[in-house]
């Protein structure tokens, strides 16, 4: 009996469905747990002396934002490869140090999101699946090195995090091992919806870390340096995310949304059934509000890999649960379930376990689909900070940004001819 | 005469739809977004996967 | 120069809110920079960075407010208006959203159904139509909808014993409630049917000021009156509204046939119709025709037993010394066209960006030409307000007539009512000295906007205020005589 293999697009449609659904249903299964804290190369497979990892899509050093490359500068001065910035950023750009997106090495990190060889990096596993993803060290806000701050204060405070911090939080870690994901649907009912807001879930790590911590070379430094920085958690959430989607990445015909980032110059997705491939539309300058003494002219365009959060619903379509971050634009309580009823809009699924109690504990969006994106215009949106275009000045403000629809029709194209539309 | 229970539904301008409740009528504000224009090309896409 | 630095103890403000509170005051008149923040240590250090030079023995647990403006008055206010900003109360909002498949399940008997339509006018056939097949009556504010749509909805309607009010159609009146730009009218029992908003606008104040009231007054959109439409909605207005005590109709340039068949439907009963742009004044059975507002109005008042519209004294107290031309600088169309009509009969060659003729059209430039400008038609509309909204850029244009050395007088009206911005002279302060200048108020003293304190401000800055637009056009003609 011959089998007719014959596709008719009726039963293409239940193909993408099947296939998104297996996708969600990967992301709910999924569990993050933070294991281990080591240096990058030792951790990072295919990572080397000579390869820096940065946010958002591919992009060359000379394109950088300066911001960005600033941040590579003082990276080079840490990994002892130059002396000083001028050094570092010849060397920079002299073709002997290859440069890769975050996300085409299991990880994932804020703003410049600079990430070299021998920094350490949080180790998170995804024990349902095996599969690992990572992240560097929380530096906190201000004047720091991935808003592409430099001063001997920066260098130090580094230096510390990676001889002292680093190395104690490792020892803490493997003793007891971290559920980010409990934390996460616990610190959502907080008012946390991870990516701008980490208050709650920061303190909750705090507690779980705290005397296993103490009992380290880092100790009390340690856990202040913790308890000061109120969004310690974007470092860990971000892995978390990370370690949650990609075994929802890989799946034939599924138009799943698995990467969403930025880099300053470009915003770039990637979609399940399109595995390793770029879509790339152009980074925009978030809309909000900035902090005194700053203005628009002062921001610089969305950089960061922090929108991944996004990806498993949280961030912009976990706004009806946190509706103290839609203000920064003058938002109401409106607007920010607005934001999350237009994520179910654009969605294939719901969350098991991030479950938003304002709207009778309903999970949040699930499963970004590409299809319903170009359909509906809906982009996704997150509630992001505004770094600074002054290399070093930080956060001047914070705002809503939108990926750019190119970038989905790009990869709704590509799709049609992968899958022969 | 007009007879019956005003009822009004406001579509369109933030404007009028203020202006009017701030007067005595019923009033509903009726959510509507200008229908998305596609390229050719994605909407052709869609329309072959039975979305558009 | 004046810094002022007030501390707020004992209240948690969340940072948000304050970065709201920095900005808005910010952008007031007078302000160089301002600053809301919490005074912990870091921020104080913000303040520094900004050019603040905070007292030192702030409490960190306390708000500090920072205002650099103009002078002290300006700063003490804006400290003011800061400390009743914290104290604000946000509004919660109850209300529900709505789609457009809604409408019918919304609806119940016994109700009146209205869906106001103000989107670009090419969305609206498919919303229009949605309205109509779920039994809603509609009122549509866009313009730019294709005349065959608005005459395939009117048929439609009419099928269904509904209402189309428009397209284009900026003014009704139903039970007392304003939809779009409307006046509060003393509730009565004159019916008013018009193609014109802000004739019917005029209508409905004059009306009120003469000691009458309305029981409906039908905006049924500027082509009513065309020939492809054949004032299909007007008729079915004029029929809803037939026990009313009287029935006005005014319409802009008319079709003459399609006036001449509803004339004929008004004349069995006392009525007027109002055909700005035209001429003729007659009657036809018991009709009056006419081309002008206020006549109509004195019409009515009559048949009332009222006295006619009182015309306020104004003195001839001016010296021309040369200046000749007479510049109309109007937020209402039909005002801007009756004006037109009554110069143009009073001998003067009067020119318009929407004329009465092809041959007195003028676009940007009317120097040396009598003009009325009409600043709510398209071509002051795109990408911004309609100056009935924001008359800025009309009281800004007033400015630059009386600017000018040959202009003798500046004629204009002020439009009041809901949907019109609440400071109708915003921006008409400091007029310089020059023309004469002439003014009426479509409004009424129960509208949202102070009518008396409206006037006062008109009659401070000089000019001469009427009852109505007629009135304060008749007056521009006559002053137009001495020169």
């Amino acid at each position: 009996m011959t089998e007719s293999k014959e596709k008719t697009n009726g039963s293409i449609s239940d193909e993408i469905d099947a296939a998104n659904e297996k996708a969600v249903e990967r992301v709910n299964k999924g569990k993050a747990v933070l294991v281990d804290f080591a240096p990058a190369k030792k951790v990072i497979p295919g990572m080397r002396d000579d390869l820096i990892l940065h946010a958002g899509p591919p992009i060359e050093y000379k394109d950088m934002i300066p911001a960005m490359k600033v941040a590579v500068q003082g990276v080079l001065i840490l990994e002892d490869k130059a002396k000083n910035l001028e050094e570092a950023d010849k060397l920079a750009a002299s073709g002997e140090i290859e440069f890769k997106p975050n996300h085409e090495f299991s990880s994932a990190a804020p703003m410049g999101g600079i990430t070299s060889a021998s920094m350490y990096v949080a180790v998170v596993e995804n024990e349902t699946f095996g599969n690992k993803a990572f992240c560097n060290l929380h530096e906190g806000r201000g004047k720091i090195l991935r808003f592409g701050g430099y001063s001997d204060e920066i260098i130090e405070r580094l230096r510390w995090m990676n001889d002292v911090l680093g190395p104690s939080l490792a020892k803490a870690v493997k003793k007891n091992p971290i559920d980010l994901k409990v934390i996460t649907s616990k610190a959502l009912a907080m008012g946390d919806e991870f990516h701008q807001r980490f208050i709650a879930s920061s303190l909750l790590f705090l507690k779980e870390i705290l005397n296993p911590l103490l009992d380290t070379e880092a100790g009390v430094k340690g856990v202040n340096f913790i308890a000061e920085r109120e969004q310690f958690f974007l470092n860990l959430s971000m892995p978390a995310a990370k370690a949650l989607i990609d075994p929802a990445d890989g799946i034939d015909y599924s138009t799943v949304v698995t990467r969403l980032t930025r880099n300053g110059v470009g915003y770039g997705i990637g979609v399940s059934g399109l595995k390793g491939e770029w879509f790339v539309g152009p980074a925009e300058i978030p809309k909000g509000l900035y902090f005194p003494g700053y203005s628009e002219d002062d921001a610089e365009h969305d950089f960061g890999d922090s929108a991944i959060t996004e990806t498993i619903g949280l961030g912009g379509y976990a706004s009806a649960a946190a509706p103290a971050v839609t203000r920064f634009v003058g938002g109401t309580v409106k607007d920010a379930n607005q934001m999350t009823m237009d994520g179910y809009k654009v969605s294939v699924g719901e969350s098991r376990d991030f479950l938003i109690p304002n709207l009778n504990f309903r999970g949040t969006p699930l499963g970004i689909d590409i299809i319903k994106v170009n359909q509906t215009g809906l982009v996704p949106k997150s509630n992001t900070g505004i770094g600074g275009k002054v290399p070093g000045v930080g956060q001047v403000g914070a705002g809503i940004s939108r990926a750019p629809i190119e970038a989905f029709r790009d990869a709704l194209r590509a799709y049609a001819k992968k899958y022969g539309l | 005469m007009i007879e019956g229970k005003l009822k009004v539904f406001a579509v369109g301008a933030e404007w009028f739809y203020q202006e009017m409740d701030k007067q005595d009528i019923k009033l509903y504000k009726i959510d509507w977004a200008p229908p998305v224009e596609l390229p050719k090309d994605i909407s052709n896409i869609l329309k072959g996967l039975g979305k558009n | 120069m004046t810094v002022i630095y007030h501390e707020v103890k004992g209240r948690y403000i969340d940072s948000v809110l304050l970065m709201q509170i920095t900005r808005e005051l910010e952008q007031k008149n007078g302000v160089e920079e301002a600053a809301v923040m919490s005074a912990t240590s870091q921020n104080l250090e913000i303040f520094e960075s900004i050019g603040f030079n905070p007292p030192k023995n702030v409490e960190s647990s306390s708000i500090l407010i920072a205002v650099n403006a103009d002078n002290e008055t300006i700063a003490t206010n804006t400290i003011k208006e800061a400390l009743d900003m914290l104290d604000r109360k946000t509004e919660s909002s109850d209300i529900e959203n709505y789609a457009l498949d809604d409408l019918e399940s919304l609806t119940e008997e016994g109700d009146f159904p209205l869906l106001y339509i103000s989107t670009p006018g090419k969305y609206v056939e498919d919303i229009a139509k949605k309205g109509l097949n779920q039994g809603v009556n509609l009122h549509i504010f866009s313009s730019n909808v294709p005349i065959e749509t608005e005459l395939e909805l009117k048929k439609i309607a009419h099928e269904k014993n509904l209402l189309v009010l428009g397209p284009d159609a900026g003014t009704t009146i139903i039970q007392g409630q304003g939809i779009g730009f409307a006046n509060v009218i003393r509730e009565g029992t004159i019916g008013i049917v018009g193609s014109s908003g802000t004739g019917i606008q005029e209508l409905t104040v004059l009306l009120d000021k003469g000691g009458l009231g309305i029981s409906a007054a039908l905006g049924v959109g500027t082509n009513d009156f065309t020939r492809e439409v054949n004032a299909i909605m007007t008729k079915q207005g004029i029929e809803l509204l037939h026990d009313s005590s009287m029935i006005i109709v005014v319409a802009k340039k008319p079709d003459a046939t399609v006036m001449k068949e509803v004339v004929k439907i008004l004349s069995k009963k006392p009525s007027a119709f109002v055909a700005l742009g035209d001429a003729d004044t007659y009657t036809e059975g018991e009709t009056y025709v006419t081309g002008y507002l206020d006549d109509a109005i004195n019409f009515a008042l009559e048949k009332a037993g009222k006295e006619p519209l009182a015309i306020p004294e104004a003195k001839m107290d001016f010296d021309l010394q040369g200046r000749k031309f007479v510049r109309g600088m109007f937020v209402g169309g039909s005002l801007c066209y009756q004006a037109q009509a009554i110069l143009k009969k009073n001998g003067i060659d009067i020119y318009s960006n929407a004329p009465l003729d092809e041959n007195h059209q003028v676009d940007r430039n009317w120097d040396d030409l009598d003009a009325c400008i009409d600043t709510g038609a398209e071509e002051y509309v795109q990408g911004r307000p309609h100056p009935m909204i924001d008359p800025r850029l009309r009281n800004e244009m007033i400015l630059d007539e009386c600017r000018k050395d040959d202009v003798a007088v500046v004629l204009f009206d002020v439009m009041l009512g809901y949907g019109s911005a609440r400071d109708p002279l915003d921006g008409l302060e400091n007029i310089p000295e020059g023309p004469v200048l002439v003014a009426s108020i479509t409004g009424t003293t129960n509208d949202p906007q102070d009518y008396a304190k409206v006037e006062k401000g008109l009659k401070k800055l000089g000019v001469k205020v009427f009852t109505s637009a007629q009135q304060a056009a008749e007056f521009a003609a006559k002053v137009l005589e001495e020169k």
